[in-house]
């Protein structure tokens, strides 16, 4: 089969996936392929929606009477909450459901758990799963009112968490294409870094590095747009924005690294590495945060750290996310 | 039971001396004549094959046709249909059925089963370890004297080299070929997809080309230390086909196949998630499926095969990872092989030598082969046009990612034991 017109059709294809228009999301499920107008409007938006949080009362009746449906067959909690608190100051009911495959081990298969939830007339579920690909199979099997939005999905993606942090650049730097940006760490594992590479692609982004030991880098990354380094002081070196990522225990175990320890002094951003960014750079994190792993307390809790502000911004992006994704 | 003269077919027959436009006649199950009319025929039917290619009835080395255990996925007698529609008439039948055939009883059952049902031959490859556990040898002589003719573990692991070697040497040792289906297993790590781009691009754990390949080496080489009668099972990548055309220019008797969809697909396809293209081993890099096709005319590839997995609905309909590999396709089998022809990676000859003869000799059985008094195991093939249509596959498995492909061969007509088992209208 022809590659290109594979891809080509793909690409139609997955765009009338997630957009109706360029104002309107059919779902979202993944960065790849949204134009770049659109997610500058996504930014806009959570822009304008970032002010509701400082108000007194913290709500706007966008989605009064929708009902969104947290559906979270892996554990977490700051994205769990920060869709919470987004839908809530949307004025929607939202509905926590975290199956941690609990559902499934009692024989029901996640095309029946859909179909129960279905029943129950909800508007559109934000779904998390261990399993790549595991939004798209959703949103291929919901009824046409409903919207689903992927927060995170095996290593495959997670866009939300992407857009929120393209948003917290722009606070910093507001010309994509003149900046910097590397992502340090577990990038085999990483949906955030995935889903990442495709938006700093988008937005022209002309130098994106990723950094990691060789047993952490997946084959072929670089044609995901992005360079790869396994030096991590030469990887960061003057770049603008350094992304941490989490370390996992579990791949210690499974001899992708040989210990902590090691691991910190090779791709830790310890306070000396400060000095290798940019004057103005800086260092976020998606959470939860490893001290003393990935990041040293100082670097994290530094002035140059700006993860906090990339929790509260994920609220805003996220209220824009599912303002644009409801159905009428 | 009519006889049957089928007239003027053009005779494609790499094993036997006869090709070319021909007549054949067929009484009692068997050839009894080509050209001449040496019996006397019971008021036959004549079948005018003018146009047509005629060519021995196929022999598909790797089919699950689910049964015993699985019969919500797929039965012998639902499968049997879609066989004989693309002109199979012998099946080697899987030993991972529910229980694992690694009892002579299994085996009996299983060829009862086709017995009744009438429309083809089944050779079971009996189980290689107990259960397919990796550890325990099968009581191979058993197995063999029960019909067996030859022994796989399919993809289940074997525990460790040792116990493979153990294994080849016991096989070796009561002359029974071993269908290996070559697969590091430490290496494939649970993958789901080859460890190429598009793994990387979508998130899914990938298994690389080397688990493939470092295993068809071991394999050689334990072959060439036990001496063992060795087969190669599903070849999807490069490496191993450079490192079993190196061990056959050697001079080493090891012979391989490959499933047919690894000549039409590769890793891009599953690009949207589309769990049709989930097969074990994984769709590779495009370079390896071009790899492939090219080296499907020489004899590194010695057989094709259909590989058929049908599956019921639900074993598809999950996010990728948790979906089950496998493609249904056993009715596309020669369709898709005339494709092949059409796209001149192959000649007509040799393209039907690798689903025919090549396939009769590897498992060492008298068939794929028309010659006078063999058993009347054929097929017509006839040029028209058609597209695959998803509400006229056969087989109970839908689990087809060749919806809307156009052909431009159909199969007219299959004879089994000289009785018409197909009929395309």
């Amino acid at each position: 089969m022809n590659e290109k017109d594979d891809m080509g059709i793909k690409n139609k294809e997955l765009n009338q996936q997630n957009i109706v228009s360029q104002q309107h999301l059919r779902h979202f499920l993944d960065i790849e392929y949204l134009p770049k107008s659109l997610i500058l409007d996504i930014l806009d938006l959570a822009e304008s929606f970032a002010g509701v949080s400082g108000q007194p009362v913290k709500k706007v009746p966008l989605l009064r009477g929708k009902t969104i449906v947290n559906l979270f067959f892996e554990s977490s909690t700051r994205t769990r909450t920060t869709f919470e608190l987004a839908a809530k100051r949307l004025s929607a009911d939202i509905l926590n459901i975290n199956l941690d495959y609990s559902a499934t081990k009692k024989g029901e298969t996640l095309l029946d758990t859909l179909r129960n939830l279905q029943a129950m007339h909800c508007d559109m579920f934000i779904v998390r799963h261990p399993s790549s690909g595991a939004a798209e199979f959703i949103s291929k099997n919901v009824l046409q009112n409903i919207s689903v939005i992927n927060a995170g999905d095996g290593r495959h993606a997670h866009p939300t968490q992407a857009m929120l942090d393209i948003f917290t650049i722009r606070k910093y730097f507001s010309d994509f294409t003149k900046i910097k940006v590397a992502i340090v760490g577990d990038i085999l594992h990483s949906r955030v870094a995935r889903s990442l590479m495709h938006a700093l692609r988008i937005l022209e982004v002309p130098d994106v590095r990723v950094i990691a030991p060789k047993t952490l880098l997946p084959i072929g990354i670089e044609d995901m747009g992005a360079t790869s380094y396994v030096n991590m002081d030469e990887g960061i070196k003057n770049c603008n924005v350094v992304i941490m990522l989490r370390l996992q225990n579990e791949r210690m175990n499974s001899s992708f690294i040989p210990n902590e320890h090691e691991y910190y002094n090779l791709y830790g951003f310890t306070p000396r590495r400060l000095d290798l960014l940019a004057k103005n750079g800086i260092v976020m994190h998606p959470g939860p945060v490893n001290r003393g792993v990935e990041i040293s307390s100082e670097v994290a809790d530094g002035d140059r750290s700006v993860i906090l502000q990339q929790v509260s911004n994920g609220i805003a992006v996220r209220m824009a996310i599912l303002s644009l994704s409801m159905q009428p | 039971m009519n006889d049957i003269i089928i007239k003027s077919g053009i005779l494609v027959n790499p094993g036997g001396e006869m090709s070319g436009e021909h007549d054949i006649y067929i009484k009692n199950g068997y050839v009894v004549g080509i050209d001449e009319d040496n019996t006397k025929l019971n008021s036959p039917i004549i079948i005018d094959a003018q146009d047509c290619i005629v060519c021995p009835g196929l022999i598909d080395l790797s089919v699950r046709f689910r049964e015993p255990g699985l019969e919500k996925e797929a039965t012998i007698i639902s499968e049997s249909h879609a066989a004989v529609s693309s002109g199979v008439t012998t099946v080697c039948y899987m030993p991972d059925t529910q229980p694992v055939i690694d009892t002579p009883a299994q085996i009996k059952l299983v060829e009862e089963i086709f017995s009744s049902v009438g429309l083809c031959n089944v050779k079971v490859l009996a189980a290689l370890t107990k259960g397919l556990d990796g550890e325990r040898l099968s009581p191979m002589m058993e197995l063999k004297e029960a019909g067996a003719v030859g022994l796989t573990n399919c993809l289940n692991p074997i525990k460790d080299s040792l116990v493979l070697r153990r294994a080849m040497e016991y096989a070796s040792g009561q002359d029974i070929t071993v269908f290996y289906q070559p697969q590091n297993n430490y290496l494939a790590n649970n993958g789901c997809v080859h460890e190429g781009k598009i793994a990387t691009k979508l998130g899914l754990p990938g298994i690389p080309s080397a688990a493939e390949s470092a295993a068809v080496a071991e394999a050689i080489l334990l072959m060439k230390l036990t001496g063992v009668k060795l087969h190669l099972c599903r070849i999807s990548c490069l490496e191993s086909l450079m490192i079993i055309r190196n061990a056959q220019a050697e001079g080493i008797r090891v012979t391989a196949d490959v499933a047919i969809h690894q000549l039409f697909f590769d890793e891009n396809s599953i690009n949207n998630f589309n769990s049709d293209f989930h097969v074990m081993p994984p769709f590779r890099a495009n370079e390896d499926m071009v790899a492939l096709q090219k080296s499907i005319s020489e004899n590194t590839l010695t057989a094709i095969c259909s590989d058929h997995q049908p599956h019921n609905k639900d074993a598809k309909q999950a996010p990728f990872y948790n979906t089950q590999p496998g493609i249904s396709s056993i009715e596309l089998l020669l369709p898709l092989l005339m494709e092949l022809v059409n796209l001149n990676f192959l000649d007509l000859n040799t393209a039907i030598s690798k689903v025919t003869i090549n396939p009769a000799k590897i498992l060492g059985i008298e068939a794929g082969i028309i010659q006078k008094d063999s058993q009347a195991d054929l097929c017509i093939l006839k040029k028209e046009e058609w597209q695959l249509e998803g509400d006229k596959i056969i087989s109970s498995g839908k689990n087809n990612p060749y919806i809307g492909k156009k052909f431009n061969m159909v199969v007219a007509k299959t004879i089994f034991k000289g009785q018409i088992v197909y009929e395309n209208n």
